[in-house]
């Protein structure tokens, strides 16, 4: 499904493009000043391999989509590039001649063979990963929160989103964990198939809590979540974590601080989603907002999907990137943001929150002092 | 094995080689270049007048594409005749090509106005890449320049020379700016950015007659009687197919040639496709022409399918347009000006366009979109031409299209259907 929805859009972009060349000098990879847009668009046409320096640049675009804000034509570059990538990926050795490809010669004999049945045993849960997924604990709720696999994120931004929500005593079920995962990663990656089979499982499991709210952490989640709701058109709400604390503003007693924040844009929540002002106007609660001075705040991509493939040249990206940080603090939306930012504003001595820590931290106090009044509550009816 | 023509090496024509190629590996295919540069980007001249793009990353298809495809390229070579009674084009005396399916895709030229000294030197159209170099050429020696005709084109050539140093006038007949790809509150905002790049706009003024000095114009004389004194005058006002060397074949022609919707001419071995093709629509019982960049590479490739045997057709349904004016986005879809006659059956949503930095625009008819402008903001751009294209009935959301980040893919009718495990 996604193979062919992509290649219908690509094919009309494909007409749009005019060839200006616009994308190539906003595109934050260095390789991209030496890219013909005549290249890519006949690479992306036709149907053998394109050449070395098509795949080597295809490879190593990370999906900002920074390109269709300066396209004339609104075009998606970065679907194009999409494109390319999983005609790429589909002529890659697979399976079990990957694994020799990457790390077989250094196995002995037995291990071979014994990797050979785990990659056998794993393809087969893959391909009816449907049924594999458990449903079996998941109960029927209004509120949904989905994690994914941000949950095992550091910051614990999940955790303090949960604890929140308990303050609040509302009613809601939690999906979350690798086995839940939104397969956007792969899908950006170009792995079009393994990542509707995620699709399929996910809503399979959504269809179970049948939720009318949806609230996500990271921008993936988001995209992953309304790609459910666009190819199967669910009545649910979806919220980002930001809009749904932003509902419940009333019920929060945050505290104005006078703290200075620079904020970083998600690609897919701010660029995609042109979601930018809502974090700014909670963060705007807690002290004053600063943008990164690229282009009014619509920077460049933290490198969540190219991270593993190149993390040299992402940490290029990516120190750029903070050098032009001012504050003390920087903050971000997206927690997959979080994580690939953070090891890098280590470093630097930077402190890095997400916007659910900062708002966390503001309430902390009552949160913890309405435990203490539940354990003492419990105490009491138990005696 | 058949012979394929193909008269034109614009966007629709390449198109078409490249279709006909991906389904026959065999057949010979001929492509006619009139100009002496290969297919490049048309588009993206203006880039090049400001100096973005350079000439090498303007062509449109690798160097080696022709030779890879097997695809015979006759440069700088025009066709003066056609003949469909004996199946040949003829090139002169003694070139003839026989072809068995023969596809005329040779694009607009220019329109110059009715009046005194167009013949004059510096006095130029903007249209192919020859033009264009010529301008960038004869405006390093020019300080003021008039542009003649405020659409699109005029604007955006207004603001590429003003970046060269050139103080640009420019003259519109109309009394707004955009002609029909414009809608009145953007034409305004345009206006207004225009006044600040110090780009002189005379609205409701054409150019009435060109005077010169030794064959060199020197002074454009406006309907308003003003004289403005120039060494270089650029003609946007407008385009018409090319189909003169038509005539006499035999083809139906009314502005462009007449095709139906698999675009076939009335000869049965003879399409046409591009900004040469006037398409027949049967609703409105008349035949339209569809200029664009976009539409161009659609018909290419919709009519090399029907000339290679397979079924294809083209509907000129709703008209989409996406450019930078002033490097700012701008998105038009559908009918902007529908007949005033009809007025009462539309209804215009659109937002107030002095408060805020983004203008959208909205035409329903019977709770259906058929027209939208975005100005600035456009990232529901390709939403709403769906929405258009299928006809969808928007009537329950309708009142709140204005809200900033309205999702209007929730609109659109389901991708797929529900499957059951």
């Amino acid at each position: 499904m996604f193979h062919e929805l992509l290649e219908k859009e690509v094919r009309e972009f494909l007409k749009q493009c005019t060839g200006c060349g616009k994308c190539m000098e906003k595109c934050p990879i260095p390789e991209s000043d030496n890219m013909l847009i005549r290249s890519l668009n006949y690479a992306a046409q036709k149907k053998s391999m394109p050449t070395p320096n098509t795949i080597n640049f295809a490879e190593k675009c990370m999906q900002c989509g920074g390109c269709n804000t300066v396209c004339p034509a609104n075009c998606h570059r970065e679907k194009i590039m999409l494109w390319l990538k999983a005609r790429i990926s589909r002529n890659l050795p697979k399976g079990y001649k990957k694994v020799l490809k990457y790390k077989g010669n250094k196995l002995s004999f037995f291990e071979r063979i014994g990797k050979y049945l785990e990659l056998r045993k794993k393809n087969h849960i893959l391909d009816n990963l449907r049924k594999h997924v458990d449903k079996k604990n998941l109960k029927e709720a209004n509120l949904l929160f989905y994690f994914g696999d941000s949950v095992y994120s550091p910051s614990k931004a999940a955790h303090k989103l949960l604890a929140i929500a308990d303050y609040l005593k509302t009613d809601y079920e939690v999906l979350a964990g690798y086995s839940y995962c939104n397969g956007i990663q792969h899908y950006y990656s170009g792995l079009l198939k393994k990542a509707e089979q995620m699709h399929y499982a996910l809503y399979d499991a959504i269809m179970k809590i049948n939720p009318t709210i949806i609230v996500t952490l990271t921008g993936e989640d988001y995209e992953a979540m309304k790609n459910l709701q666009r190819h199967w058109h669910q009545k649910f709400i979806l919220k980002t974590a930001t809009e749904w604390l932003m509902d419940n503003i009333d019920k929060l007693k945050m505290k104005s601080g006078k703290q200075k924040i620079t904020f970083h844009d998600s690609c897919i929540l701010s660029r995609k989603e042109n979601k930018k002002n809502v974090p700014r106007e909670l963060l705007n609660k807690l002290g004053t907002v600063t943008d990164l001075p690229q282009d009014q705040g619509l920077c460049l991509c933290c490198g969540f999907f190219r991270a593993e493939h190149s993390p040299e040249e992402m940490k290029e990206i990516q120190t750029k990137k903070l050098d032009q940080v001012k504050t003390k603090t920087l903050s971000v939306e997206c927690i997959n943001c979080w994580n690939n930012l953070a090891p890098i504003a280590e470093q630097k001595g930077l402190k890095i929150t997400d916007v659910i820590s900062l708002v966390y931290e503001s309430i902390e106090k009552e949160i913890e002092e309405e435990i203490k009044n539940e354990v003492i509550d419990e105490g009491e009816t138990e005696e | 094995m058949s012979h394929y023509v193909i008269i034109g090496s614009g966007n629709a024509g390449v198109t078409a080689a490249e279709t006909i190629r991906e389904h026959d590996k065999k057949s010979k295919i001929t492509l006619i270049n009139g100009e002496s540069k290969r297919f490049y980007f048309r588009s993206s001249l203006l880039n090049y007048v400001k100096g973005e793009v350079k000439e090498e990353e303007l062509l449109a298809r690798p160097k080696k594409f022709y030779q890879l495809k097997n695809i015979d390229l006759l440069d700088n070579i025009r066709a003066q005749k056609i003949v469909p009674e004996t199946k040949q084009v003829i090139i002169d005396k003694d070139n003839i090509i026989k072809y068995d399916k023969l596809l005329i895709a040779t694009g607009a030229v220019p329109v110059f106005p009715d009046i005194k000294g167009t013949e004059l030197r510096g006095v130029k159209t903007c249209r192919s890449f020859a033009d264009v170099q010529e301008i960038i050429g004869l405006a390093k020696h020019s300080r003021n320049v008039v542009i003649v005709g405020g659409g699109i084109l005029g604007i955006e050539l207004a603001y590429s020379l003003s970046k060269l140093n050139n103080r640009v006038t420019l003259l519109e007949s109309e009394t707004r700016l955009g002609g029909k790809l414009l809608d009145p509150c953007t034409a305004i905002r345009v206006l207004e950015e225009l006044g600040k790049k110090h780009i002189a706009v005379r609205l409701k003024e054409g150019a009435k007659e060109l005077r010169g000095k030794e064959d060199h114009v020197s002074e454009v004389r406006t309907s308003k009687g003003k004289i403005l004194k120039t060494n270089l005058v650029i003609f946007c006002t407008g385009i018409r197919p090319n189909v003169r060397f038509l005539h006499g074949s035999g083809l139906e022609i009314d502005k462009g040639i007449l095709v139906d919707n698999t675009l076939r001419t009335n000869d049965v071995n003879i399409f046409a496709a591009g900004d040469v093709a006037q398409v027949n629509v049967a609703e409105k019982g008349e035949h339209v022409l569809r200029q664009n960049w976009y539409e161009s590479a659609k018909m290419g490739e919709v009519a090399a399918l029907n000339m290679i045997g397979e079924s294809a057709t083209y509907y000129p349904a709703v008209r989409y347009h996406c450019t930078n004016i002033l490097d700012i986005p701008y998105a038009c879809i559908g009918e902007l000006s529908p007949k005033s006659k009809l007025r009462k059956e539309y209804e215009v949503i659109h937002s107030n366009c002095k408060k805020t930095d983004d203008h959208k625009l909205f035409i329903l008819k019977k709770n259906r979109i058929i027209g939208a402008s975005f100005f600035g903001e456009r990232n529901s751009a390709l939403a709403v031409k769906e929405l258009a294209e299928k006809n969808v009935d928007v009537g329950g959301a309708k009142r709140s299209f204005l809200e900033h980040n309205f999702d209007f893919e929730n609109l659109l009718p389901r991708i797929s259907e529900e499957k059951e495990d």
